[in-house]
């Protein structure tokens, strides 16, 4: 039985908040975001975040490889021309994960998928000559600088910071977007 | 010649180079909505004063975070550093990270292998 304070039906809005509650509980989802994601939003989320990390008691070195991991992350998600994105963050026990979604074009997920699989496959040294190459001389480099209309730099970059392995998940939408998923994870026993 | 100064932002470092009283600084964070278009009149002015530095040119990085679009741009920055250093002046560069940081120390580290130039990783004293 649905109990409200109010003689009136209550807003179709209210039967969203305790499912999307429990989710974020059940999920030990302890940060989200869904919307355009602008340089001064990026600055607001990370304020905020500094904000929750620097009162919660986490080593500072695992609070500060997950704010750098959300910088880069939240400009994965920054697409003008696709609109919305999707933050997640969640901790669990022993690791935290930092989630960045957003529409990318269905052509280019084959593409998408081939780097993320090779980035996985580097070494840490590979990983680190890969980024040099792309940072010092990317046209002169056999890496391909974006892979639908992501920097390719951005996915090396947080490869190396978190240190594991980059999970991801494309849905397909139509036959012309898909929603691009991925994952950074902090271990906190990282060393 | 001219200093510059640029006054932070929420978004962007704070820069000074300011070669009459030898200081040059970049401190904050770096993550502009255009970073080509910030570091621009930067790479002018580094362009310049490369015509006739000063026998020593010490350049202080203090930065709290910035984005990989903002280290490409910092590269060719100090790319332009190695130039002078390589035209025969003295150039030192100090990168500041704070001792939990980790990812800003290898960054540095990066720098150092990528470029001819003296980078020295100094661990920001704590106030």
């Amino acid at each position: 039985m649905v109990a409200s304070t109010s003689e009136l039906a209550p807003s179709a809005a209210l039967f969203h908040a305790y499912p999307l509650y429990r989710n974020m509980l059940d999920n030990s989802i302890v940060f989200m975001y869904h919307g355009p994601i602008t340089p001064d939003l990026i600055v607001d989320i990370l304020n905020l975040i500094d904000y929750r990390l620097s009162g919660s008691g986490e080593d500072k070195r695992i609070s500060k490889k997950l704010f750098n991991i959300m910088v880069e992350s939240l400009s994965l998600g920054e697409d003008v021309n696709r609109g919305h994105a999707t933050l997640l963050v969640r901790q669990l026990p022993y690791l935290y994960t930092v989630s960045i979604g957003r529409r990318i074009n269905t052509a280019a997920v084959y593409g998408l998928k081939n780097f993320i699989d090779w980035v996985n496959m580097l070494s840490p040294e590979d990983l680190r000559e890969a980024y040099h190459q792309l940072l010092q001389s990317p046209t002169s480099s056999n890496i391909p600088t974006s892979v639908a209309d992501v920097p390719s730099i951005s996915i090396l970059d947080l490869a190396r910071k978190s240190s594991e392995y980059l999970d991801y998940l494309f849905e397909y939408l139509d036959e012309n977007d898909a929603f691009f998923s991925l994952e950074a994870r902090i271990r906190k026993n990282h060393s | 010649m001219e200093a510059l100064r640029i006054e932070s932002t929420h978004k962007t470092p704070r820069v000074i180079l300011d070669p009459e009283n030898g200081i040059f600084e970049f401190s904050g964070r770096s993550i502009p909505e255009d970073s080509v278009g910030f570091y621009a009149p930067i790479f002018e002015w580094f362009d310049r004063y490369a015509k006739n530095p000063l026998p020593v040119t010490h350049v202080r990085f203090d930065l709290e975070y910035f984005n990989t679009s903002s280290s490409k741009n910092i590269l060719e920055l100090l790319k332009r550093l190695e130039a002078i250093h390589a035209a025969g002046h003295e150039v030192r560069v100090t990168w500041y990270y704070d001792e939990d940081d980790e990812d800003m120390e290898e960054t540095g580290q990066d720098y150092q292998a990528l470029l001819n130039l003296p980078i020295e990783l100094s661990v920001k004293i704590q106030s």
